[in-house]
C-alpha cells in the first residue's frame, strides 16, 4: 500500500520524477483552467448569467467575502493566491470520491508546497505593504529577545500547516482503504461521504488559516 | 521519506502556474463581470435615486398645487354658494312678488266675481222682489203694481218739482217696465202741469232700470226704484253678517 502518491512514479529521468502527486496536480489544473476558461469565454455582467457562471460568481463571491472576513482588508490582492489554494485543495479532495484519483493534497510534498508558499507569502505581502525596514522590525517586537521565538512561530506555524493538510487528506484516505478491505460494502461509503466533508471542510480551514497568518504579518507589521 | 523535494519544487511552481492561469481566466473576469455588475447596478440605484428625488419633488409640487387647487375650490365655492344665496333670495323675493301680484290679481278677480254675483244677485232680487210685491199688490188690492208705482211717482214729483224751472231743455222720461198709452198720457198732463213750456218730452224704457222710473229735466233728476230698497236690504244683510 502506498502512503503517498509520490511514490507512484510514472517516469523518471536523472532527478526527474513524474510520480501521482503531479500527474494528478496536472489533472486538477486542466480541469480548473478548462472549466474557468470554458465558463469565462462568454462571460456577461448582465443580470441574466448562465449557471456556470452563477457558480463561479457565487464561489469567487463567497472568497472575497471570507478572505475580507479573515484580513479585514482588501480581498483583490488575497484573491489569486488564497483562492487558487482553497479551489485546487477542495478540486483534489472532492476528486478523491472518484475511484483510481489520487488527490495531490494526500501527498506531503504538495501540502509542504502549498505551506511554503504561504510561508513567503506572509513577509512578501508585509513587505510590499509595510516596506522591508518595519516588518523586519517586527520580529525584534516587543522587545530583540523575542526574535528567536517569533522565526519559530513562523516556521513551525508553516510547518503546522502543512502537516494538517496533509494528515487529515491522508487519513481519510487510508481509513476509506482499510475499511474497503474490512467492510466492504456500507462503511466505506460512508466514509467516503465523510471524507469529501471533511475535505471541503480542510480546505476552507487551510484557507482561512493562510489568510489569518497573511494578514497577522500585516497588521503586526503595520 | 514522505518529503520528496523535486515534488515540492515541482509543486510549487504548479502552484504559480495555476495563480497565473486562473488569474487570467477566471478570477479576472469575474470579477470584472462582478464588479461591472456592481457599478451598473449602483448607476442605476443612483438614477434611482434621482429619478425618486425627482418624483418626490413633483410629488411636493403637485401636492401644492392641489392644496392651490383645494384653496381655490375653497374660494369658488364660497363665491358659488354666495351668488347661489344672492340668486335664491332674489328669485324667493322675485317669486313673493309674483305671487303677491297674483294674490292681488286673484283678489281683484274674486272681488270681481263677488261683485258680479251680487249684482246679478241683486237683479234677480229686484226681479224677484218686483214680480212677488206685484203679485202681492194684484191679490190684496186687484191693482197694477206698475200703475201704483206710477201714480207714486208722480204725487211725488207734482209735490216736488212744481215750479222747478228748467229751462228749453228736454224733459225724458225712462221707465224700467213697459207703460202703456194710458200711463204715458197721464204723466204727459202731469208735465204740462208742471212745466207748462213746451219742452219736448221723450219717453223711453229702459230695462236696466228694473221697476223704476226716472225724470231728468234740465240739470234736475227724480227717480224712484225698487233697487234701492234691495240695495238697502242687501246693506242691513251685509251688517248683520258682519257683525
Amino acid at each position: 500500500m502506498e502512503i503517498s502518491p509520490d511514490h507512484i512514479i510514472y517516469f523518471s529521468s536523472g532527478c526527474f520524477k513524474l510520480n501521482a502527486t503531479i500527474v494528478y496536480t496536472w489533472l486538477v489544473m486542466v480541469l480548473l483552467v478548462g472549466f474557468s476558461w470554458f465558463v469565462t469565454r462568454k462571460v456577461t455582467s448582465s443580470s441574466v448569467i448562465t449557471d456556470q457562471q452563477n457558480l463561479l460568481e457565487v464561489l469567487v463571491g463567497g472568497l472575497l467575502s471570507q478572505i475580507k472576513d479573515a484580513t479585514n482588508q482588501q480581498p483583490e490582492k488575497f484573491l489569486p493566491l488564497l483562492g487558487t489554494l482553497f479551489i485546487f485543495i477542495l478540486v483534489s479532495n472532492l476528486l478523491s470520491a472518484v475511484p483510481g484519483f489520487k488527490p495531490p493534497t494526500g501527498s506531503l510534498s504538495t501540502t509542504t508546497a502549498f505551506s511554503l508558499i504561504v510561508f513567503f507569502a506572509v513577509p512578501y505581502y508585509g513587505i510590499k505593504e509595510n516596506g522591508l525596514f518595519n516588518y523586519l522590525k517586527s520580529y525584534v517586537q516587543p522587545s530583540p529577545f523575542m526574535l528567536p521565538f517569533n522565526i519559530i512561530g513562523e516556521v513551525s506555524r508553516t510547518f503546522a500547516l502543512a502537516v494538517r493538510l496533509f494528515g487529515n487528506i491522508l487519513s481519510g484516505t487510508m481509513m476509506g482503504a482499510i475499511l474497503l478491505v474490512i467492510m466492504p460494502l456500507f462503511v466505506p461509503v460512508i466514509m467516503q461521504m465523510l471524507g469529501l466533508l471533511i475535505g471541503v471542510v480542510q480546505a476552507y480551514i487551510f484557507t482561512v488559516l493562510a489568510a489569518v497568518f497573511i494578514a497577522a504579518g500585516l497588521e503586526v507589521h503595520g | 521519506m514522505l518529503l520528496d523535494w523535486f515534488t515540492i519544487f515541482a509543486q510549487i511552481v504548479n502552484s504559480f502556474v495555476l495563480i497565473a492561469l486562473l488569474r487570467i481566466f477566471l478570477y479576472r473576469p469575474i470579477v470584472g463581470a462582478m464588479q461591472e455588475r456592481k457599478e451598473h447596478i449602483a448607476q442605476e440605484s443612483s438614477a434611482l435615486h434621482k429619478a425618486r428625488a425627482e418624483a418626490d419633488s413633483i410629488n411636493m409640487e403637485l401636492r401644492r398645487k392641489r392644496e392651490d387647487l383645494d384653496n381655490r375650490e375653497s374660494e369658488v365655492m364660497a363665491k358659488i354658494h354666495a351668488e347661489a344665496d344672492r340668486w335664491r333670495n332674489q328669485a324667493m323675493d322675485s317669486a313673493r312678488g309674483e305671487i303677491e301680484t297674483m294674490r292681488r290679481e286673484w283678489l281683484a278677480a274674486l272681488e270681481r266675481e263677488k261683485e258680479s254675483v251680487a249684482l246679478n244677485l241683486r237683479k234677480k232680487l229686484v226681479h224677484e222682489v218686483s214680480a212677488t210685491a206685484a203679485r202681492i199688490v194684484q191679490d190684496l188690492s186687484g191693482s197694477d203694481f206698475e200703475q201704483l208705482i206710477l201714480s207714486g211717482f208722480m204725487q211725488r214729483i207734482d209735490a216736488e218739482a212744481r215750479g222747478v224751472d228748467c229751462g228749453n231743455s228736454e224733459i225724458l222720461i225712462r221707465t224700467g217696465f213697459e207703460h202703456t198709452d194710458l200711463q204715458e198720457q197721464s204723466l204727459k198732463q202731469l208735465l204740462e202741469e208742471l212745466f207748462p213750456v213746451q219742452n219736448e218730452r221723450i219717453f223711453s224704457t229702459d230695462s236696466r232700470l228694473g221697476l223704476g222710473i226716472e225724470l231728468i229735466a234740465g240739470d234736475r233728476k227724480w227717480e224712484w226704484n225698487i233697487s234701492s230698497y234691495v240695495i238697502e236690504l242687501e246693506s242691513k244683510i251685509l251688517t248683520e253678517i258682519n257683525s
